[in-house]
Parts: C-alpha cells; sequence; structure tokens
C-alpha cells in the first residue's frame, strides 16, 4: 500500500497519462471568437429593440397623462411600461460545430454500427389501382457481441392490414456473410425459408424481401456525406420522444444529386441537443418527373437498444403458421427484387 | 484606460484583443479540455465546457487578460460544475455517447483499465474533494491558490486533500495506481 506521498505522486502522474490522448479542435479559440460577435450583435440588437419598445411606451404614456381616455386602464395604477425585449443569452453553439459532432457520432454508426437499431419507416405508391400506398417499417440491429445482424421488415397497406413480414439475419464467418432470410405470409399464414445466401462482407445479399434498402452504416454514410456538403440550417428545435433535439436543415448531397436523386429532396436531422447523437432524419423526396404521384417520404429513428426494441428486429414464426417450400403466393407475386446492404 | 459600453459591459472585438486571446487560448486550450474531463468524466461534455470556458473568458477579456489562466480556471469550475449537475440528472450511457472514454488504442489493457478505474475513482468523490485533487494534482496548484479558487480556507484544502486519496486508496485498491519510476 503507497504512503501518502506516493500516493500524491502516482495521482499526479497518472492524471496526466490518462489525458494525455486528449487535444482540443484547433478551432476551439475561432469558434469562441465567432460566437461572442455573434451574441454580441444579438445584444447590440436586443438593445435597439429595447429602445423602439421604450419610446413606443413614452408616447402611449404621453398620451394617457394627455387625457386620452381610450389609453387609460381603470385600476392599472398608471401606465405599464412594457418590459424590454433584450433576448435571453441562450447556449446557442455553431452549426459547424454542432454538424462536426453530429458527423463524429455518424463516424462511429459507419464504422461499427454495432449495438444501434436503426428503424426506417416509408410509404410508396400514390393511392391508385396501379401503385396502392404500402407503408413499410424496417429495423434493424447488429450484436455488438456476435456481429450478427438482424432486420425485420414488415409491409401494410393503407387500412393497416399487415401485407409482408420477412427477417433476415446475416452472420460473419470468416470473412464471408451468411444470410439465412424468412418470409411470413399473415394473409395465407405461412412462411418460406429459401436457402441461405452468401456474399464477402461489402457485397450485397440480393433477395426478395424488402420494399426499401436499410443499412445501419450505409445510412450513417448517406446522412454523413449530405452533412458534408456544407449546407446545413439550424431550423429550430423539438421535442422527439421526450428528448430535445436540434433540428438542422440538410440540403442532398451532390453526390446523390448527380446519381439521381432530385435535387428538391428535403432532408431534415434530429440530434439530440446535449450529446448531438443522431435520433431521427427524415427524407421528403419528390417524383419530378410525375409530381401527382406525391412525395415519398421516408424516415430513420436510432432507437434505444432494449430488449424490447431488439425483439423488434427478430421474427417469431406465429404458431400455427405453416411451411412452404416455394416462393409465397398473392402479395409476394407482386414484389420486386431488391437488396439488402445490412452492413 | 479599458474601452467600456453605457452599462459597463467590455466592448471586446479590437484586433490586439483577439490576438491576445488566441495566444492565450493556443496555449491553455488543452489544460482546460484536460482538466474538464478529469472533472466531468466525459469527452463531450468536456469539449463543451472547454468551448464555454473561451467563450466566457473572451466575453470578459479585459478582466480575464491580466491573468487570463487564473480567470479561465475559475471559469472552468463553474461551468464542470453546472455540468456536473447535469450529468447526474441526465447520465449518458456509453450507448448514448459512443466518444464518452478516451481512445488510446495504443495502450496497453492494464494501463486502459487503470485510467478507467481512475475516472470512476474521480467520479465517485465528493465533488469539492474531486475538485481540489484536479486542480492540486493535475493544473498543479498550490493549497493557497486552490483555497483562494475555491473561495475555501487552506484547511478545507487540506482536508479534502487527505480526505480524496484516501477515498481514492479505497476505491482503487482492486486497481492501484502505478507510481511512476524516479
Amino acid at each position: 500500500m503507497p504512503d501518502h506521498a506516493q500516493l500524491e505522486e502516482a495521482l499526479t502522474h497518472q492524471l496526466h497519462a490518462c489525458t494525455d490522448g486528449l487535444s482540443p479542435r484547433n478551432d476551439l479559440a475561432e469558434r469562441a471568437i465567432t460566437r461572442h460577435h455573434r451574441a454580441r450583435r444579438r445584444t447590440q440588437l436586443a438593445g435597439a429593440t429595447a429602445v423602439v419598445a421604450a419610446v413606443a411606451a413614452g408616447v402611449v404614456a404621453t398620451g394617457a397623462v394627455g387625457g386620452s381616455q381610450a389609453t387609460s386602464i381603470p385600476g392599472s395604477g398608471g401606465p405599464t411600461v412594457p418590459r424590454t425585449a433584450i433576448a435571453p443569452m441562450t447556449h446557442t453553439l455553431d452549426t459547424a460545430y454542432i454538424v462536426s459532432r453530429v458527423r463524429a457520432h455518424l463516424a462511429h454508426l459507419a464504422i461499427a454500427g454495432k449495438g444501434q437499431i436503426l428503424e426506417k419507416t416509408s410509404t410508396i405508391g400514390n393511392g391508385t389501382a396501379d401503385s396502392p400506398v404500402v407503408h413499410n417499417t424496417d429495423r434493424a440491429y447488429i450484436d455488438p457481441r456476435s456481429g450478427v445482424a438482424y432486420q425485420r421488415s414488415v409491409d401494410s397497406s393503407a387500412n393497416g392490414t399487415t401485407l409482408s413480414i420477412n427477417e433476415l439475419v446475416t452472420t460473419p464467418d470468416n470473412g464471408v456473410l451468411h444470410t439465412r432470410i424468412t418470409f411470413l405470409d399473415p394473409l395465407q399464414h405461412t412462411y418460406f425459408t429459401p436457402r441461405n445466401v452468401s456474399a464477402p462482407p461489402g457485397g450485397s445479399v440480393a433477395s426478395a424481401t424488402s420494399s426499401t434498402q436499410l443499412g445501419i452504416k450505409s445510412t450513417a454514410r448517406q446522412i454523413d456525406q449530405a452533412l458534408s456538403s456544407n449546407t446545413v440550417k439550424q431550423t429550430g428545435t423539438a421535442t422527439i420522444d421526450g428528448q430535445s433535439t436540434i433540428k438542422l436543415s440538410v440540403a442532398p448531397a451532390p453526390q446523390l444529386v448527380k446519381a439521381g436523386l432530385p435535387r428538391q429532396t428535403t432532408i431534415t436531422l434530429y440530434v439530440n441537443a446535449q450529446t448531438y447523437q443522431p435520433i431521427k432524419e427524415v427524407e421528403v423526396v419528390p417524383d419530378v418527373h410525375d409530381p401527382s404521384a406525391g412525395r415519398n417520404t421516408s424516415t430513420s429513428t436510432w432507437l434505444p437498444t432494449t430488449a424490447a426494441t431488439i425483439a423488434l428486429t427478430k421474427l417469431q414464426i406465429p404458431v400455427g403458421y405453416k411451411q412452404v417450400s416455394g416462393p409465397l403466393s398473392g402479395y409476394w407475386t407482386n414484389k420486386k427484387p431488391l437488396f439488402f446492404i445490412g452492413y | 484606460m479599458q474601452r467600456s459600453s453605457r452599462r459597463g459591459r467590455p466592448l471586446i472585438g479590437r484586433p490586439r484583443d483577439e490576438t491576445e486571446f488566441r495566444e492565450f487560448a493556443a496555449g491553455f486550450t488543452s489544460t482546460l479540455l484536460r482538466a474538464a474531463y478529469l472533472l466531468l468524466g466525459d469527452r463531450d461534455a468536456a469539449e463543451d465546457a472547454a468551448q464555454t470556458v473561451l467563450f466566457r473568458t473572451l466575453r470578459r477579456w479585459d478582466r480575464a487578460r491580466a491573468a487570463p489562466e487564473a480567470y479561465s480556471r475559475r471559469v472552468l469550475l463553474n461551468v464542470c460544475r453546472d455540468q456536473w449537475r447535469d450529468l447526474r440528472r441526465h447520465p449518458r450511457s456509453a450507448l448514448d455517447n459512443p466518444h464518452a472514454t478516451l481512445e488510446v488504442g495504443a495502450s496497453p489493457v492494464e494501463s486502459v483499465a487503470q485510467r478507467l478505474a481512475l475516472q470512476d475513482g474521480l467520479a465517485a468523490l465528493a465533488s469539492q474533494q474531486r475538485e481540489v485533487l484536479v486542480l492540486r494534482f493535475f493544473l498543479d496548484l498550490s493549497v493557497q491558490q486552490t483555497a483562494r479558487l475555491l473561495d475555501v480556507p487552506e484547511g478545507t484544502v487540506k482536508s479534502a486533500t487527505s480526505r480524496g486519496l484516501a477515498a481514492l486508496r479505497v476505491l482503487l485498491c482492486e486497481q492501484p495506481l502505478e507510481v511512476p519510476d524516479a
């Protein structure tokens, strides 16, 4: 057991050693200066507003003293001088600073992605007979210990009837991803499990599954691309599931616009006001070729990891469902093959 | 004579002020960030605190310029106290905050375990003990300087140091601090 002096020496050594790897961002001082200039401008503006308000109050008060009955309030104890309009000093941070913190979280999601649950909801179809409205909800989770990725996808109709459910379980094994797919037909009470498919990491596993592409890492990368385009604005705050969030309006990434995403697409990102962790992203994609088709809206939400939310990413075959050996009929026959990019 | 507005607020923004502030920030931001990290145990919170300290120091540069390090240390304590209260009310889980701990990839497992044990140990101390230990053994302030900064008698600093070290000794008994070679 070290004596007092040794402990002091050890503590001094360790306090320095354990913060050795911590270095500040280079631009903290510049950000403080920018923030100070903004705060000063706000104060000056508030002061000017107060002067205008005081002058206006003086005019009203003068009118009242001058005998105008219309402006006299009985029992008010005389003219009321309005409170000055000085804005409270808020803890406003630079958008660039917020973006840098959000991107740090996204980088973590894009590289690791583990331990996170991403929920993506989207609505497709314009409600016509050829293109009925279908709501899709995908939830994905990568187990941080095993690296196994789970994804469950549910399609439902406009009236809330569940049309299809499928599950993909992707297991990494010596550089190869093995994917097990299960299709569930709640209308026919049947399920179908085709032979397992494999793909190298980074590759796509083709399957007739979901109507949306969900990727925990790729979603983070796409949002990060948009944020890097430097066209981000703070557009307010919002409370989502009890969390205070900052609302960011983001222009679509030029790379994606080049690839065909309409320039008019709007992306709104909600990030936790304290940790800057992305909470929710809403993309509204107009159909520029057919405005009558309306807009395709998709929402990505990072859910808290709990036993209940993890369960949402997995599929339990209900009792009484019958396994069939071939592709499912009915709703499934109209679904186009799409791709799963879970990793 | 200091330049000031009618309401006594300093009119900062002169190039010389900003140059002086930049020089101070270039030399002391790292220390502020590291001290904030030790006081808060959270990297993101420490960055927030460091940025707020710089902003508030600049806002009162007319007062701070004579001894900006001492001024910013006092602001740091106030900011960290606010944030500490906030973190206790709304603790951030590792999932909420994946960058909460320092990433020192090259460190051996033992030193990482030791570092985490030290962070946990500091977090478990009473706030005054934690502040005293960080001020004295990280910022290398004397008992007298620490007492002045915390606005407490020197005896209080000495007793908080002693109790803090004793508490750390108990908390770290399973992961003893490595005594550096002489």
